[in-house]
């Protein structure tokens, strides 16, 4: 052991919880529609990643995990700078941020993997789905006006 | 291959199964359909129930101080997280991975990564998802849209993050699970070559020549002696990983151009043949859109 | 001696000198592009240029051995690298040849500059020896990649295709970096060559974690790279992404992706869990059984249904990752020695395959390139009825690449076929798994039904009738430089089937660069013995912190 401070039980609480945040990534990756959340779930992978690179740099008495955690940090910050832009130009264009709007290239014959026609109409809650009510004031502007729960997005 | 008991094999069936119950129910609804706050408040609870059974796993490190802070940087990444993946308001979502970034930088700092903990904190936390705020801000509709409300087969997703998850755990903590006080270490260490002094054999001169002096981690501390942190990171940085650091700047110059290529809205005027590229949003015009 | 860490440096600066070439003058032409309003032959042709200079760069200093320097260098000069950059750099040159007219003038410069990033970072990546820098060799392949997904055309399709490949590139970047931070931490060294010495070492090396954490860092490698060599289960955004990409980028997809993520499992993988703990080997080796047979089925099954021709070619591109896989199974097997690899190893087969498919799944694009380049539909087989009364070179060249596809025997994809399926035949069967000699087995038959729909194409070629009118003959050819592409890929093809034989002498001294070992400390691969070693084992003096 190179370290007696840092022996195998503390790594592997990196790798744990590094682990975890790499699972809970894909999970969200996998799960959410909302382009730039799925993009979040990626970089928490990568957040993931860094614990165990960290930890083991630590473990293993040199620097090369912490090397790569900063490489790795650049790498991201060049995918969000890519990410960003790409997902300006798609909004750009169907005004809307849902991946499953993008699914015009499939086999042919298949329905589209994510049936949204059965989404119920919002019905706010009272609860985390709910948002302040204020009342309106003011002239009502003459653009014509759609309630935003019947757009896609 | 050691296996593991009973009792570890229970707990990670648990984890993974309420892992995956509450996760699914704090999840948007498949179709976007309305969930009843009672739902969300079991969710909550047994996600909770399922980040504190992984506590169990976890070896409370060094001095009260040292156990303290770690379980709640540990805490507050995962409860964090699985805020952030369920989040119905990406705005919320950026905040809660804001809130994953600062307390795994607060781990860095406890692993003794501090030239890390900083630059993490400055680079994401600083940067990264204050431009994702913004690009949020920039595209997104006010309220919330039907595909924040929902989710693309939740049940079956949680699922494969949690059985991920138990699967990770167990390959983890198997090598330690059985071992006794005086084992070697599950995993081998080339510290520990590094470490002895001069010796012979092809191993030994392999380390030498993989892992050189600057690559390794300073020694702990004596009394009075200042650590060469910072310095020690910047030397293997540019002695061992010189021309990764050299092909990681043409990655950031490609990035920019590409960045800069993709968000241009319209061709740039130059003499040109034949470029055939529609105005972007023409194609759908939404007469309520408010950007 | 152990050579110091400057001179490590300047050497492998040296190797590394065809891609520092390369990357310089994809900077210069992408800085260039605002500022010198020309038309988009310019840079293809400074980009031909570059290519040729870089080529120049690597016959210069193929001959540089790095033996002694393989335990600490980032990057290796061994026959893998040499032949692996040669073939990157050829087919560099092919692809350019078919994307010189596809991009508007206005983004050739970026899209050029693009091109010969993606090309320098495959180099890179043949070159690695570092976990990181393969790495960043990765990454220097698909960012610019996203950009020429994005340049060319910037309709809806396009868009869709990005997106999917961008996204689910992060995703998968993220996995590889997963199975990257097990596999340093296996032992704590990243220098792949090192790393590979330590689990070949035993002794205290191998432990009770070994298998647990390198399980976790295969699966995970073995999940990043599969989705850039589109292995099932991780292959279900190629056909989409094909279908929806410029064809010339769809070609560049169908080949540097795979040929990367096949040359980082030769050097990430297989070269160091074959040598390394036996039970770690024989999971790695079941884990690429299964991915394989399932590659191989669903790959062959799906594509016997399609019509669209890029759909189909993506499927098939799927099938030949299967075939690859294959090959990764038997090269994840045990070596007990090095230095003596078996009469066939899975390994040279995948370098064998790779050279082969590169030319005719660029051949067979370059055609489909042509066709729409001289204005012709070719999305779907029947447009390509009747075309041997039309164009009878380009259908000559066609039938080549597809019957090189298919495998059959005169032609560079048979051998590819042979070698691998030869490579899994003999390897030693494993307690427990289903053994390699099944796995050849379905992949034989795998290649039969492949051939269906190879000759579908082929006989609609030369029996079906023309759908369109004769006066189409009429139209414009498509470019030389595209012409000559297609020509090169199918008189290759015919001649590396014919002569197979200077190919596989180098693919087999490539597969034992790969997993060989050079004696620690010495310069050459003769000094074996180990009063060498002792005399060198001398760890420099460490200064006193």
């Amino acid at each position: 052991m190179t370290d007696p401070s840092f022996p195998f039980e503390y790594l592997s609480n990196y790798l744990i919880i590094g682990a975890a945040l790499m699972a809970l990534g894909m999970l969200g990756f996998l799960s959410r529609r909302n382009l730039i959340v799925m993009f979040l779930s990626a970089e928490m992978m990568l957040q993931g990643v860094a614990l165990t690179l960290v930890g083991f740099s630590r473990y293993h008495g040199n620097w090369t995990g912490q090397v790569f955690t900063i490489v790795m940090l650049t790498v991201a910050a060049s995918e969000a700078a890519l990410a960003l832009a790409l997902i300006l130009v798609l909004f750009h264009r169907i005004r809307s941020l849902d991946v499953t709007l993008w699914q015009d290239l499939r086999e042919t014959g298949l329905p589209e993997s994510v049936d949204t026609s059965g989404a119920e109409p919002y019905e706010p809650v009272p609860g985390p789905e709910s948002y302040p009510h204020l009342t309106p004031s003011g002239v009502e502007p003459p653009h014509p006006r759609q309630p935003w729960e019947q757009r896609r997005g | 291959m050691t296996l593991l008991d009973s009792r570890d094999l229970a707990l990670i069936a648990a984890i993974v199964a309420l892992g995956w119950v509450g996760i699914w129910l704090l999840l948007p609804h498949r179709h976007g359909g309305v969930k009843t706050a009672r739902a969300y408040r079991v969710g909550a609870l047994l996600s909770a129930i399922a980040v504190l059974l992984v506590l169990p796993y976890l070896t409370p490190p060094g001095d009260l101080l040292a156990r303290l802070f770690f379980y709640s940087f540990s805490l507050l990444a995962l409860l964090g997280a699985v805020l952030m993946i369920t989040a119905r308001n990406p705005v919320n979502s950026a905040l809660w991975f804001a809130v994953v970034v600062l307390s795994s930088s607060g781990l860095f700092l406890l692993a003794g990564a501090q030239f890390l903990a900083a630059g993490t904190v400055i680079v994401y936390a600083g940067a990264i998802i204050v431009t994702f705020l913004f690009v949020i801000m920039l595209a997104q509709s006010h309220g919330q849209a039907i595909y924040d409300r929902s989710a693309r087969r939740p049940l079956a997703a949680s699922l494969t993050g949690m059985l991920l998850l138990g699967a990770l755990i167990s390959a983890i903590i198997a090598p330690g699970a059985t071992r006794k006080d005086g084992d070697p270490a599950p995993i081998y260490s080339v510290g520990a070559i590094a470490d002895q002094p001069p010796a012979d054999g092809p191993i030994a001169a392999v380390t030498a020549q993989a892992l050189t002096e600057t690559s390794r981690l300073p020694r702990p501390l004596e009394q009075g002696e200042t650590p060469a942190h910072v310095a020690g990171l910047g030397a293997t940085l540019f002695t061992d990983h010189l021309l990764t650091v050299q092909v990681v700047g043409l990655l950031l110059f490609v990035a920019l151009i590409g960045a800069v290529a993709i968000a241009t809205p319209k061709a740039p005027i130059r003499p040109d043949r034949s470029t055939a590229s529609s105005s972007p949003g023409s194609a759908t015009t939404n007469p309520g859109g408010v950007s | 001696m152990i050579p110091d860490q400057s001179e490590t440096l300047s050497r492998t600066i040296l190797v590394l000198l065809p891609e520092i070439v390369l990357a310089l003058s994809a900077a210069a032409i992408m800085v260039a592009g605002p500022f010198f309003r020309r038309g988009r032959s310019l840079w293809a042709g400074l980009s031909a240029a570059a290519i040729g200079a870089s080529l120049l760069a690597l016959l210069a200093v193929s001959g540089s051995g790095t033996d002694a320097f393989a335990y600490g260098s980032v990057a290796l000069n061994d026959a893998l690298s040499v032949y692996g950059r040669f073939a990157f750099l050829i087919t560099g040159l092919i692809l350019l040849g078919l994307a010189h007219n596809q991009v508007g003038d206005d983004r050739a410069a970026e899209f050029f500059g693009a091109l010969l990033f993606v090309i320098s970072g495959a180099m890179l990546v043949c070159a690695a020896n570092e976990l990181i820098f393969l790495f960043v060799g990765l990454e220097l392949v698909s960012i610019p990649t996203y950009l020429l997904l994005y340049l060319p055309r910037r309709n809806r399709t396009t868009q869709e295709a990005t997106t999917k490949y961008f996204f689910l590139s992060v995703f998968s970047s993220a996995l590889l970096l997963f199975g990257f931070a097990y596999l340093y931490g296996l032992t704590g060294v990243s220098n792949l060559k090192a790393l590979a010495f330590l689990m070949g070492g035993g002794g205290e090396v191998i432990t009770t974690g070994t298998a647990a954490i390198g399980s976790i860092a295969v699966v995970f490698v073995t999940a990043g790279l599969g989705f850039r060599v589109a292995a099932v289960p991780f292959h279900f955004y190629a056909p989409d992404v094909y279908q929806g990409a410029p064809t010339v980028i769809t070609a560049l997809l169908a080949w540097i992706p795979k040929g990367i993520g096949f040359v980082a499992m030769i050097r990430v993988l297989t070269s160091v869990v074959s040598v390394g703990e036996p039970m770690l080997s024989e999971r790695a080796v079941f884990l690429a059984w299964l991915i394989a047979a399932a590659t191989l089925i669903l790959g062959n099954t799906v594509a016997l249904v399609q019509t669209n021709l890029k759909r189909l070619f993506a499927y098939s591109s799927i099938a030949h990752a299967g075939y690859l896989m294959v090959g990764v199974a038997a090269a994840f097997a045990r070596v007990e020695d090095p230095a003596n690899l078996g009469p066939y190893s899975g390994a040279e087969g995948i370098v064998f395959y790779l050279a082969a498919y590169a030319l005719m799944t660029l051949g067979a694009f370059g055609v489909i390139l042509y066709l729409e380049g001289s204005g012709e539909r070719a999305e779907t087989i029947d447009d390509l009825s009747g075309l041997s009364r039309t164009r009878p070179l380009l259908s000559l060249a066609m039938a080549l690449c597809l019957f090189s596809l298919a495998g059959v025997p005169p032609l560079a994809g048979f051998w590819g076929k042979f070698f691998i399926f030869a490579s899994a035949w003999t390897a030693e069967p494993i307690q427990g798994i289903p053994s390699l000699q099944l796995l050849a087995v379905i992949g034989v038959i795998n290649a039969a039904i492949g051939a269906y729909y190879y000759l579908r194409i082929v006989a609609a070629i030369y029996y079906g009738t023309p759908a369109r009118s004769p006066a189409a003959e009429s139209r414009s050819a498509a470019g030389w430089p595209t012409a000559m592409a297609v020509g090169t890929c199918a008189v290759l093809s015919l001649i590396l089937g014919l002569i197979p034989g200077p190919l596989q002498s180098a693919s087999r001294r490539a597969a034992v660069a790969a997993i060989g070992q050079p004696a620690p400390g010495t310069s050459g691969p003769e000094g074996e013995d180990e009063t060498e070693t002792d005399d060198v084992a001398l760890v420099r003096p460490r200064p006193v912190r």
